[in-house]
């Protein structure tokens, strides 16, 4: 076997009516953070679900350490999980919840205590032992829940969407936390989320997925440069893609024809193609000019002004290239000198070496 | 000004009437309290003096205690059982979904809208068939039906508020299902479990016309006071019924100060 810590062995789960997971391959290694991501009803949750034992798979298995957890019920697997509800126990203080794994294990009242202690000082929690749940703020309940699946010393932790709940300063605040708590603890996290931005502050490696199979692992950047297809592009976000048919080969280059125009594509990620192909080129990819008076030129396709959208620095300026939409990412000052009134026609041109050939579909 | 005057004139008048009504209700009741401690042998104005001498006949009466006891031990089987049973009923109809379950439903809550005069008939037939007839046993079995009712709408209204993670999350910290019943849903529950105890006691403790159908020579407290009724104009009823309105108002109100709590409060004070 590989150094695989966590394997998913062409786990499958229907439910009546809905075919959640179709048999996922997945190799987690000891200490790895993985985000699991994709749209909601992608699976991802499922799959979380199935790795605790709170579902039971309906083909293949799951193994963690090589032991198979086929028949294991949830409660013998130490695989515990930080809700996205949190479900903390309102019935029970604040030291209370730490404790119940430990009293689940029968672990002894004093040393239990210290335990439970010893994991709220970590958090910064020490002085809330006592309080009731309803007492805290969002954060605080957070690292509640996250001292109570840490306890037991598991060398694995679930997380389901752990921060949606919380405003976006907090969530910041915690996504330091956990990374630190994951280098400082080694273990292997296994993160659901649907939030790109959580999944790249935190993850070594992301897992996409879509209506229940993988589309594409790796590390977070390299998913985002080179999508393995249109779906991982989509995604991603800021992408655009582009359609068009193969014209001919220069070098490591394809030429494409589209309705678009003429581009040129280096062909590193599927070097045989042939027919119809897409590319992507990333929208902060993008170069702006004002729309020349000599055509021609490849990697340059002109579009009317449809509008933008700010969000922080950061502008998102919409083109309408006949028909289709393009989106450009630029930086505040990059685009000050710029008249970008809707109408106003630009070129949109790019490094041929920053497109990306997706891989040709069946 | 006028605008005020008159908001403040309808506020009396709601007041008023309020008030109008609480006294016309419990009028009776303060009556009955009142000449409980009257030394004179017929209630008349003016008092006679205070006196505790009905409330001592009362002690001394060994039927009366006997009534009383056997109110004791039918108040307290009927909240025992009434309270396990509707919490058990709540839970799956918390818990799982099945066919017939509107019919479940429909079982469980039915009993209370059945007139007492027709229950109390049904169950004297069916229990004397069954040679259960005349027990005190027969009595806690009849007030189980009609508590359990109510003690199951009041845990089912808690669970309600039951997040549906809370389970699937103690399995997952390492707690077996039967382990989670008992560490996380039953502390859960405390609240309603309390209150539905003490209400399916004051329904017992009230109840009267069952208990006189299936009671046969065990009679609880509201079938002696009928008996003495019946028999002379006693004044030691008026001590009793004190008595009993006593441990009747105690009852729902401790049953009250359970059902009207919020779970975040329930949950801060019980910690």
């Amino acid at each position: 076997m590989s150094d695989a810590f966590v394997t998913l062995d062409h786990l499958d789960k229907r439910y009546a009516g809905h075919h959640a997971v179709k048999g996922i391959n997945l190799d987690i290694k000891s200490g790895e953070f993985i985000a699991l991501m994709g749209p909601s009803g992608c699976g991802k949750s499922t799959t979380l679900r199935l790795l605790a034992g709170l579902d039971e798979p309906t083909g293949g298995d799951i193994r963690i350490g090589g032991r198979s957890m086929s028949g294991i019920p949830a409660f013998q697997r130490d695989t515990p999980m930080v809700w996205q509800s949190l479900a903390l126990f309102p019935f029970l203080s604040v030291v209370e919840n730490v404790e119940f794994p430990l009293r689940m294990k029968k672990i002894g009242k004093i040393e239990r205590r210290k335990r439970a202690m010893e994991w709220l000082e970590r958090l910064g929690l020490g002085t809330m032992a006592e309080r009731g749940i309803s007492q805290l703020s969002g954060g605080q309940r957070q690292r509640v829940a996250i001292a109570r699946s840490l306890v037991t010393q598991p060398s694995i932790l679930l997380l389901d969407e752990p921060l949606s709940a919380l405003d976006a300063h907090l969530r910041v605040r915690m996504q330091t936390e956990l990374s630190r708590l994951h280098k400082e603890l080694g273990i292997t996290f296994v993160y659901v989320t649907h939030a790109q931005s959580e999944a790249f502050a935190l993850a070594d490696r992301i897992v996409l997925m879509n209506d229940g199979t993988i589309q594409q692992t790796g590390r977070p950047q390299d998913v985002y440069r080179e999508p393995a297809n249109a779906f991982v592009a989509e995604f991603m976000g800021m992408n655009n893609i582009v359609s068009g048919n193969v014209a001919g080969h220069e070098g490591t280059d394809v030429r494409i024809d589209g309705p678009l125009g003429r581009f040129t594509v280096p062909a590193k990620s599927s070097p045989t193609s042939e027919g119809k192909v897409s590319f992507v080129i990333a929208a902060d990819r993008v170069t702006l000019s004002d729309a020349a008076k000599d055509g021609g030129a490849a990697n340059r396709v002109t579009g009317n002004v449809i509008g933008i959208e700010f969000v922080g620095s950061t502008q998102t300026i919409f083109f309408d290239v006949d028909g289709q939409e393009f989106r450009v990412q630029k930086q505040q000052h990059e685009i000050d000198a710029l008249d970008l009134t809707p109408g106003r026609r630009f070129d949109l041109n790019w490094q041929p070496q920053h497109a990306w050939l997706l891989p040709q579909a069946a | 000004m006028p605008a005020n005057l008159s908001t403040a004139l309808s506020r009396i008048g709601q007041y008023t009437l309020i008030a109008a009504i609480a006294l016309f209700i419990a009028t009776p009741m303060l009556v009955i309290a009142v000449f409980s401690f009257d030394a004179n042998r017929f209630p008349t104005i003016p008092w006679g003096g205070f006196s505790l001498q009905w409330h001592q006949a009362v002690f001394e009466d060994a039927m009366i205690r006997d009534a009383f006891l056997n109110s004791l031990i039918v108040g307290l089987g009927t909240a025992i059982i009434a309270t396990l049973l509707g919490f058990a009923a709540a839970y799956i109809d918390y818990r799982y979904m099945f066919r017939g379950k509107t019919l479940f439903g429909l079982l469980v809550a039915i009993p209370p809208a059945v007139p007492v005069s027709i229950l109390g008939m049904a169950m004297l037939a069916f229990l004397s068939r069954l040679g259960l007839f005349g027990s005190v046993e027969a009595i806690i079995a009849c007030h189980v039906a009609i508590a359990t009712s109510f003690a199951m709408a009041i845990i089912r209204l808690r669970l309600g508020e039951f997040s549906r993670d809370l389970e699937p999350a103690a399995w997952n910290l390492g707690a077996s299902p039967v382990a989670t019943l008992f560490t996380v849903v039953v502390p859960f529950c405390k609240p309603a479990l309390i209150a539905s105890f003490f209400l399916s006691a004051a329904v017992s403790f009230d109840e009267f016309l069952i208990a006189w159908f299936v009671g046969g020579v065990n009679e609880t407290l509201p079938v002696r006071i009928l008996n003495l009724l019946q028999g002379q104009v006693n004044p030691k009823i008026n001590a009793i019924g004190t008595i009993v309105l006593i441990i009747s108002v105690l009852l729902v109100l401790v049953a009250q100060r359970f059902t009207s709590v919020r779970a975040g409060k329930a949950a801060s004070s019980s910690s």
